[in-house]
């Protein structure tokens, strides 16, 4: 029986554990400005704290509204962070300064505790017995609301549809409360990371039984995490303060409130960051320098490499069916070049920034317990060698299989969505096909009319690049390999290789798991029925003022972070 | 004039009617519906009965003909809907954003008409000389120079250079004038720069025009000043195209501004406009088609009394 428990996490920091963790920040600040040539400014965090500090309105942004109010109307990145201001789940990513980055460890958020059954069939979760809901309710939550919320993502409650994330979560079968704190959780089969899915907030949060009844969840928001909506003006703003009777509190949330304001475009983001209007900005690459020289102690956390975007190769095509073809294609990226170019890592490294160049696999380089380095000693050479740059072999390999295409290959790729660095990679895929005696033409569909509707469905020839954001290194496994009325991966019959996922499924030993998540990726590359790309892989930097305290120090990715990180961060002034 | 005005009101229904079916049926014929938007990247993952359990919840299985009915149905009883994907009443969203814009596109054409007419005027009358140089010159380059690159320079060397930032957040005129304001001059600066372009080369055109015409030679013959001819003789009778070409500027009102609202983070229609088309969100679509439709209705009726008010020959009966 395994137990997560809530206690070992959540708690205040005692005083030897505020030195250390100011002592942490000290050697973080040393560690960031090490990484500065005499040129430059400052960066890093700011100046040691006398402590954690009540008070304060902390400028947060989003570029769009959030869809809708109701967490359950939208899968989408902005409905999952908007949402989790408000609505608690029942675990959450932990965060911290002793949490390595890209961490996947969950802890108790609305839970107390779980236990797994050794088949890793059952979750028994275990409710906390302070988790209030925000006014006018006033009420503990309890496993009604928990089943509740289920039921609600499922579409099973009457008047309701299922949520798009529905597909998600079908690995479970029944979700039951068994009394008031404990809600019994029976899987169809095992699922290594189903903590991580419950903690995933484009899926599942807690919302109160009353919702649907006593008041229209799409025009009210009543949770019970750490802020509590207090003015919601479409376009504009939305305005929390902070929750007082948190289960995780009391003294946390410690900022009082927080504004997210609506700043669509990414120049008046920076401009207004630089200004000292936002509290934090994400911040592409070339514009670092001049952040860190214009805000004197901005505090810069590099984010890590996410997501996995993959190159698709076209069912229509019976040619890439070979797989000659197919590592052609990925030895004819130079990889390196593309993240210089895309995320301008040449400049930051001339301007004295210390560079990683990750290579994502067919799991994101963010998942580091996860992850192969195929630049590292782990990474079996005779897979590794397909993501190395090397035209010569690549069209070697291109004549062994009979050629170049009779035509020119469409490369589909949409159109604005993903931002300069994907636009940047897309052309550079064309010019490296094109060495290798692939000839493509890239299409820019529009991504509303054509790349979702269409392509994103598998409706394509040649070619598609799309990125994926998944919780957990398992879910681009499964996405990839089990779920086959997927056109883009799902055809591939490789009985053995879905045998081997499905095994990899079943695993309930973590060590186990990471073992052979590792390992697997080596089978993967040599099969290459997908192409690892380089967008998300290159560098992005999240910038906070100085008067931001424990930001750098609480970071997690997703979208849970108004949960998992924003409470503990507090505001000098 | 009664007659007349009576009969344009009439004409007003079906005009709208024709125009929210021809953009209903055409939104609708756009490949993707809203469940692939708020799937996203993961829309082939989902499963077929969720799929038709959504397109039930938004009435997509039925046909577009019997949408567009039920929206006519709802909308003859006052109600514009809710949003597919908020879930909230539409007539409060569009309460909520048309002020901003409307603001912002009044504002844009009275600097246009500040900047379009004293320009054009004196490029007229100092014909080929230097200023009319500078003029046309000036004419040309707001004409070239989109509005989105303009609200971008503005942003990013406003800061580099004056350490300027627009105010974060957007406040109304009655909340905030100062703050609002604030907002907004700058945004409808360009968006009346770029409309001022094509004004000040009409201006320009339409008064070279007049001034070769008798009636300019006679009162210039009775010793008037120049400025009493140009004043009062020549620019009213100069105004009636550029008044035209104002009024087709009006559809700036609703739609023209998504760009500019967009960069100075404005909580305006436009942006609201491009991201319902974007969501498929249908209801949403109609509703602020529909409100563009009367504004431009309603202020080219505008525009065609004001012709009378200008040239007392111009007569409806």
């Amino acid at each position: 029986m395994t137990t997560v428990a809530a206690d070992r996490t959540f708690r205040l920091p005692n005083r030897r554990e505020f030195l250390q963790g100011a002592l942490a920040l000290g050697l973080t600040a040393a560690g960031l400005a090490a990484c500065r040539t005499e040129s430059g400014g400052e960066r890093g965090p700011a100046p040691a704290s006398a402590g954690p500090r009540r008070g304060g309105t902390f400028q947060s942004l989003a570029a769009a509204d959030p869809p809708s109010l109701d967490p359950y109307a939208s899968g989408s990145q902005g409905q999952a962070e908007f949402s989790a201001f408000s609505y608690s789940r029942l675990f959450m990513l932990k965060a911290g300064p002793d949490v390595p980055r890209g961490s996947l460890e969950v802890v108790p958020d609305a839970a107390e505790s779980v236990d797994v059954s050794p088949d890793g069939l059952t979750y028994t979760v275990h409710l906390r017995k302070n988790v209030a809901f925000h006014p006018p309710l006033d009420r503990a939550l309890t496993a009604e609301d928990v089943v509740f919320s289920w039921n609600r993502l499922t579409g099973k409650l009457p008047g309701t549809t299922p949520s798009v994330r529905a597909e998600d979560i079908q690995m479970v079968d029944t979700v039951a409360a068994v009394d008031q704190y404990t809600v019994v959780f029976r899987l169809k089969n095992p699922y290594p990371f189903f903590l991580q899915k419950l903690a995933d907030p484009k899926v599942f949060f807690i919302m109160p039984k009353e919702a649907g009844t006593a008041f229209n969840p799409a025009e009210k928001v009543v949770g019970s995490g750490p802020w509590i909506l207090q003015e919601f003006v479409p376009g504009k703003l939305a305005r929390f303060k902070r929750h007082p009777n948190w289960h995780l509190g009391p003294d946390r949330p410690y900022i009082d409130e927080v504004v997210v304001n609506v700043v669509p475009e990414y120049a008046t983001q920076l401009s207004q960051f630089l200004g000292g209007n936002l509290d934090w900005v994400v911040v592409q690459g070339p514009d670092l320098k001049r952040v860190v020289d214009t805000v004197k102690g901005v505090q810069i956390y590099e984010r890590p490499p996410y997501p996995l975007s993959v190159l698709n190769f076209s069912p229509r095509e019976a040619r890439w069916e070979d797989e000659r073809l197919r590592w052609a294609v990925s030895m004819a990226l130079d990889r390196d070049a593309m993240l210089d170019a895309a995320y301008g890592l040449k400049e930051l490294e001339n301007q004295g920034f210390k560079v990683n160049r990750y290579w994502h696999t067919h799991i994101p380089a963010a998942f580091s317990e996860y992850w192969v380095d195929p630049k590292g000693p782990e990474m079996d050479p005779e897979a590794a060698r397909y993501l190395h740059y090397n035209p010569d072999e690549a069209r070697r390999l291109v004549q062994q299989a009979g050629g170049g295409f009779s035509t020119e290959l469409h490369f589909a790729a949409a159109n604005s969505r993903y931002g300069e660095p994907y636009r940047i990679m897309s052309e550079l895929i064309v010019q490296y096909l094109g060495r290798i005696g692939i000839s493509v033409r890239a299409i820019e569909e529009d991504y509303n009319s054509v790349f979702i509707p269409q392509t994103a469905r598998g409706e394509f020839n040649g070619l598609m690049w799309i990125p994926q954001t998944r919780v957990d290194p398992f879910a681009y496994l499964e996405t990839q390999y089990l779920i086959t009325t997927n056109k883009m991966y799902g055809r591939w019959n490789d009985p053995p290789l879905r045998e081997r996922v499905r095994q990899i499924q079943g695993l309930v030993d973590p060590n186990r798991l990471r073992r052979e998540i590792r390992t697997i990726q080596n089978d993967l590359l040599k099969k290459m029925y997908v192409v690892p790309m380089q967008y998300g892989a290159g560098l992005t930097f999240t910038a906070y003022q100085p008067r931001v305290r424990n930001a750098v120090e609480y970071q997690t990715f997703g979208q849970g972070w108004p949960a998992e990180c924003l409470p503990y961060y507090w505001l000098e002034k | 004039m009664g007659r007349y005005l009576l009969a344009r009101v009439a004409l007003v229904v079906p005009t709208l009617l024709g125009v929210t079916l021809v953009v209903s049926v055409a939104v609708r014929l756009l490949p993707g519906d809203i469940i692939d938007q708020v799937a996203g990247p993961d829309v082939a993952y989902v499963n077929p009965e969720t799929r038709a359990a959504l397109e039930r919840r938004f009435a997509l299985d039925r046909s577009i003909i019997e949408q567009y009915a039920n929206w006519v149905v709802d909308l003859a009883r006052g109600d514009l809907g809710r949003s597919l994907i908020s879930g909230r009443p539409i007539a409060s969203e569009l309460m909520g954003r048309l002020p901003a814009t409307a603001q912002l596109g009044v504002m844009g054409l009275a600097f246009a008409l500040a900047i379009a007419l004293p320009v054009g005027i004196l490029s007229a009358v100092y014909r080929d000389g230097p200023v009319d140089f500078l003029g046309r010159s000036l004419a040309i380059l707001l004409l070239a120079a989109p509005s989105f690159w303009l609200g971008l320079m503005a942003i990013t060397y406003g800061f580099i250079l004056f350490g300027w930032t627009p105010p974060l957040r957007y406040h109304e005129l009655w909340e905030n004038p100062v703050a609002n304001l604030g907002t907004l001059w700058v945004p409808a600066l360009i968006l009346g720069a770029h409309v001022s372009g094509r004004l000040m080369r009409l201006t320009r055109t339409t008064v070279l025009e007049v001034l070769g015409e008798d009636y300019v030679r006679t009162a210039r013959a009775k010793g008037l000043r120049d400025r009493a001819v140009i004043l009062g003789h020549a620019l009213p009778n100069a105004l009636i195209p550029v008044v035209t070409e104002f009024g087709l500027q009006v559809r700036l009102l609703i739609g023209g501004t998504v760009v500019l609202e967009r960069i100075f983070s404005i909580p305006g229609m436009g942006n609201y406009l491009l991201t319902s088309i974007q969501q498929r969100d249908y209801p949403v679509v109609q509703a602020i088609v529909l409100l563009t439709g009367v504004v431009v209705v309603l202020s080219n009726l505008l525009v065609d009394l004001v012709y009378s008010v200008l040239d007392p020959r111009i007569r409806y009966g």
